[in-house]
C-alpha cells in the first residue's frame, strides 16, 4: 500500500458536559492512505463525525484532545492552538461535507454566492468570469439543473438533496487534498446518489484525492470504498478492505450491523437489530464495550479490553474471539450465506 | 382497508411570486388507507417533503383538496379543526437540526407538544419512555441538540412526534442518519406502533430496501408529478415507467461483487413523445397499478405485463 497521507495516534478525545466528561474517542489509532477510498461506519454515535473533524479542528469548544496525535505533512495536527493555523489546512488541504447540509450553509447568502467564495479562496488567479464559469459547471456537475437561475437562489429555496449537493459543490471548488463526505448522499434519490458517488469516484481518481466516507448505507460503502474501517464506542473495532469486510467479518458487532440489513428483513417479521442499549460513554468502560450486548461475548471481555489482533496484513478487528486461546466459532448462519454471496438482495 | 384516512386530490403546491410561480407539486392524487403504511419515492426535489409540508398545513395549497377522516383540511379551517389536526398528524422532518430549537434542551424538545396535555411528573416519564424508545438513554434528556450525533439527533425528532400520539404520522427520512441496527429497531418500532394503535403513515424515503421492507403501497414521484403507484411487491417485480425502472436499477447492494458488476437504467424524458396526440394521463392498468402513460405507452406497458405474468 501507499504511504499515509494522514496517521492518527492513540487518539482521545472528550467532551466536557455540564460537570460530566464524555470520552468520545477512546484510543483510536488510524492511517489514512494516499489515494485510498476510506469508508468508515458503525453505530450512530459511535465518534465518526468527531474523529474526523479532529483532522479539521472543527469540534465544539467543550471537546479537547487528552492524548494522542494526528500527523499531517510532517507536523502533529493535534497541537494546533490559533485559527490561523487550521486555516491554512481547511478547505485547501482537507475538506469536509458535513452531514447536516442546513448547519454549514449560509441562509443569508445565495447558493451561487457561496460556491463563488469557495473558488476564489482556493483557486487563486481566476478572472471574475472564469470564477463564475467555475461555479456554474459545478452547480451542474451535482446535478442541479438550470444553474444560471438557481445560483442566485437561497438555501431555504432548495430541498433538502440540492442543499446537500450545493454543499458537495463547495467542497470540490476547494480542491483538497483529503475529502471528507459525511453521509453524502443520504438525502438523494438513488439515481443522483449514483451520479454523485461517479462524480466524487472520478474526481478522485483524476486529481489523486484521497476520500474518506462516512455513510451508515453500506450499499454505498459496497460501491466507494477500497477499505472499511468499524466503529463502535469511540473506537475503531475492525477495519480491511472493502472485501474482508463484507465476505470475511470477524467481530461480533460487524456481524451484527451486517446482520440488521433492511434487504434480510421478511416483511412482516421483526428486523434483526441489536440487543440493549449504546454504551455509556459518561462512565468508564471495562473490558470490550460491545460485551454486554454481544451473544458471543467471552469472560475475558468483561474485564479486558481486547488488542487489535491481525488477520492479515490489511485486515484486523479487536475481538477476544482471534485470540488463539479462544474456543473456534463460526459466524452465524446469515453471515457466512453472505459471505458465500448466497443471499438473493434483489428479493 | 377500504376507507382512506387521508385522500390527496388534485393537489397543486406553487412558490414564489403570483405572476411567475414555481410549481413544486402539481395535481398530485393519492388515497392513505386507515393502519397501512404509504411509500412516498422520487427524485430529490419533486416535492415530496412540500406534499408532507401541505398536510401539516404549513404551507399552503393552490388548487386541490386535503380530506383527513373525512374533512377537508387544506386552506382556511375553523379552529377546533386546526387543533385537532396539530395533534392528530405528526410530521418527522428530514433536517434534523434545522428542525430542533437549538437553544431547549431535550427533555423540552420532546415535551413540548404535550406540555399541557400532562402534569409534570407524568410528563417526565413519558419522555423517558419516548427516548428508550427510539433507543437514546434516559441522560440526554438535560442535553441540547448540538451535543448529540446526527443520529441521535434524528431520533430525538421521531421522539417529539410519537409522545403527541397522533394516528398520522408523515415520516420525511426518518431513518436516513441512523444506523442500520438502530434503523431496524426505529423501524420495528413503527411497526409495533402501528399494530397496537393502528398507525397510518406517509413515509418519504430514498433507501429504497427500507421502502420495501416496510410500505404495503409505493407511489413514484418526479418533477411534483406521480408516474407509478402500485403494492410494494408489484413495484419491484414489475415497475413499468422509465423512471421508476432507472430508480430501482440504482439501488445501492450492500455487496461489492455486485455493486461492480452493477448496470444502471438511466431516464431521459424525452423518450417519451409526448405530444398533443400522445398526451400522458393518470390511469389503472391493473387491478391496484397506477401508471402515468399515454396511451401508446399503455399498449406496450400491458404487453410487457402479459409477458413477465
Ligand atoms: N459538543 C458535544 N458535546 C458533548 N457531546 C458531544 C458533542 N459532540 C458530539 N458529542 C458526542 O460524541 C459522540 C460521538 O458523536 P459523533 O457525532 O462523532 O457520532 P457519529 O458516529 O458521527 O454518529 P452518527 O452516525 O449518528 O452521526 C456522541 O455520543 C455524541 O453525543
Ligand atoms: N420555501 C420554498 N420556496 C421556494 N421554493 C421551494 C420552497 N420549498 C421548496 N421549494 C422548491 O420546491 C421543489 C420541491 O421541494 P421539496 O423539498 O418538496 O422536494 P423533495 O421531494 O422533498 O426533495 P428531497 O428528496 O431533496 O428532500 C424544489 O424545487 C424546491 O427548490
Ligand atoms: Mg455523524
Ligand atoms: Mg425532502
Amino acid at each position: 500500500m501507499a504511504e499515509p497521507i494522514l496517521s492518527v495516534r492513540n487518539l482521545n478525545l472528550k467532551f466536557n458536559l455540564r460537570g460530566q466528561t464524555l470520552h468520545a474517542l477512546r484510543d483510536v489509532s488510524l492511517d489514512v492512505y494516499q489515494g485510498e477510498s476510506l469508508a468508515i461506519v458503525g453505530e450512530s454515535g459511535s465518534g465518526k463525525s468527531v474523529l474526523t473533524k479532529c483532522f479539521m479542528g472543527l469540534n465544539d469548544a467543550n471537546g479537547f484532545i487528552e492524548s494522542g496525535s494526528i500527523i499531517y505533512n510532517g507536523e502533529d495536527i493535534t497541537k494546533y492552538k490559533k485559527e490561523k493555523d487550521w486555516l491554512r489546512i481547511r478547505g485547501g488541504e482537507i475538506a469536509m461535507v458535513m452531514q447536516d447540509p442546513m448547519t454549514s450553509l449560509n441562509p443569508l447568502r445565495t447558493v451561487g454566492a457561496q460556491i463563488l467564495e469557495a473558488i476564489n479562496l482556493h483557486q487563486k488567479g481566476l478572472s471574475k468570469a472564469q470564477a463564475k464559469t467555475e461555479m456554474l459547471s459545478m452547480l451542474a456537475s451535482v446535478g442541479i439543473p438550470e444553474p444560471e437561475k438557481r445560483s442566485k437562489q437561497y438555501p431555504h429555496e432548495f430541498s433538502g438533496g440540492m442543499r446537500q449537493r450545493v454543499v458537495i459543490a463547495i467542497a470540490l471548488a476547494c480542491k483538497p487534498k483529503i475529502l471528507i463526505c459525511d453521509e453524502p448522499t443520504t438525502a438523494l434519490d438513488v439515481t443522483i446518489q449514483a451520479q454523485i458517488l461517479k462524480l466524487i469516484r472520478d474526481l478522485v481518481s483524476k486529481h489523486g484525492i484521497t476520500a474518506i466516507y462516512i455513510t451508515h448505507d453500506l450499499g454505498v460503502v459496497a460501491n466507494v470504498a477500497t477499505r472499511i474501517a468499524v466503529m463502535y464506542a469511540g473506537d475503531i473495532v475492525e477495519i480491511g478492505t472493502s472485501e474482508e469486510i463484507f465476505y470475511d467479518p470477524r467481530h461480533p458487532y460487524t456481524w451484527a450491523l451486517l446482520s440488521s440489513l433492511p434487504q434480510l428483513g421478511i416483511k412482516g417479521q421483526k428486523l434483526y437489530s441489536i440487543a440493549g442499549t449504546q454504551a455509556n460513554l459518561f462512565t468508564e468502560v471495562k473490558g470490550d464495550a460491545f460485551a454486554p450486548r454481544n451473544p458471543y461475548a467471552l469472560e475475558i471481555d468483561k474485564v479486558k479490553r481486547p488488542p487489535n489482533f491481525e488477520i492479515t496484513p490489511t485486515h484486523m478487528a479487536k475481538t477476544w474471539l482471534l485470540d488463539p486461546r479462544a474456543p473456534k466459532l463460526e459466524p452465524p448462519e446469515i453471515i457466512q450465506k453472505l459471505s458465500r454471496r448466497e443471499v438473493d438482495l434483489n428479493g | 382497508m377500504a376507507e382512506p384516512l387521508l385522500s390527496v386530490k388534485n393537489l397543486t403546491v406553487t412558490f414564489g411570486k403570483h405572476r411567475h410561480p414555481f410549481v413544486a407539486v402539481n395535481n398530485v392524487s393519492f388515497d392513505v388507507y386507515r393502519g397501512e403504511t404509504f411509500g412516498l419515492v422520487g427524485e430529490s426535489g419533486s416535492g415530496k417533503t412540500t406534499i408532507g409540508r401541505a398536510i401539516i398545513r404549513v404551507v399552503p395549497t393552490a388548487a386541490g383538496e386535503i380530506i383527513f377522516d373525512g374533512k377537508r383540511i387544506n386552506n382556511s379551517i375553523s379552529k377546533e379543526l386546526d387543533k385537532e389536526v396539530t395533534h392528530r398528524i405528526q410530521m418527522i422532518f428530514q433536517d434534523p437540526m434545522a428542525s430542533l430549537n437549538e437553544r431547549a434542551k431535550v427533555d423540552y424538545i420532546v415535551a413540548e407538544g404535550v406540555y399541557r396535555r400532562y402534569k409534570k411528573q407524568e410528563r417526565e416519564q413519558r419522555v423517558e419512555q419516548a427516548l428508550k424508545d427510539v433507543g437514546l438513554l434516559p441522560e440526554f434528556a438535560s442535553r441540547f441538540p448540538h451535543e448529540f450525533s446526527g443520529g441521535q439527533r434524528q431520533r430525538i425528532g421521531i421522539a417529539r412526534a410519537l409522545i403527541m400520539e397522533p394516528d398520522f404520522i408523515v415520516a420525511d427520512e426518518p431513518i436516513s442518519a441512523l444506523d442500520v441496527s438502530i434503523r431496524a429497531q426505529v423501524l420495528n418500532l413503527l411497526s409495533d406502533l402501528q399494530k397496537q394503535r393502528g398507525l397510518t403513515y406517509l413515509f418519504i424515503s430514498h433507501d429504497l430496501s427500507v421502502m420495501r421492507f416496510i410500505c404495503d403501497r409505493i407511489a413514484v414521484i418526479h418533477k411534483g408529478v406521480i408516474v407509478e403507484l402500485a403494492e410494494t411487491e408489484t413495484l419491484f417485480k414489475h415497475p413499468l415507467h422509465p423512471y421508476t425502472r432507472a430508480l430501482l436499477s440504482a439501488v445501492p447492494m450492500p455487496d461489492p461483487i455486485a455493486e461492480r458488476q452493477k448496470v444502471l437504467e438511466v431516464y431521459n424524458p424525452n423518450v417519451h413523445q409526448y405530444n398533443e396526440s400522445n398526451a400522458p394521463f393518470w390511469s389503472e392498468i391493473e387491478p391496484g397499478h397506477f401508471i402515468y402513460a399515454s396511451e401508446k405507452e399503455l399498449l406496450e406497458y400491458r404487453k410487457r405485463l402479459s409477458v413477465t405474468k
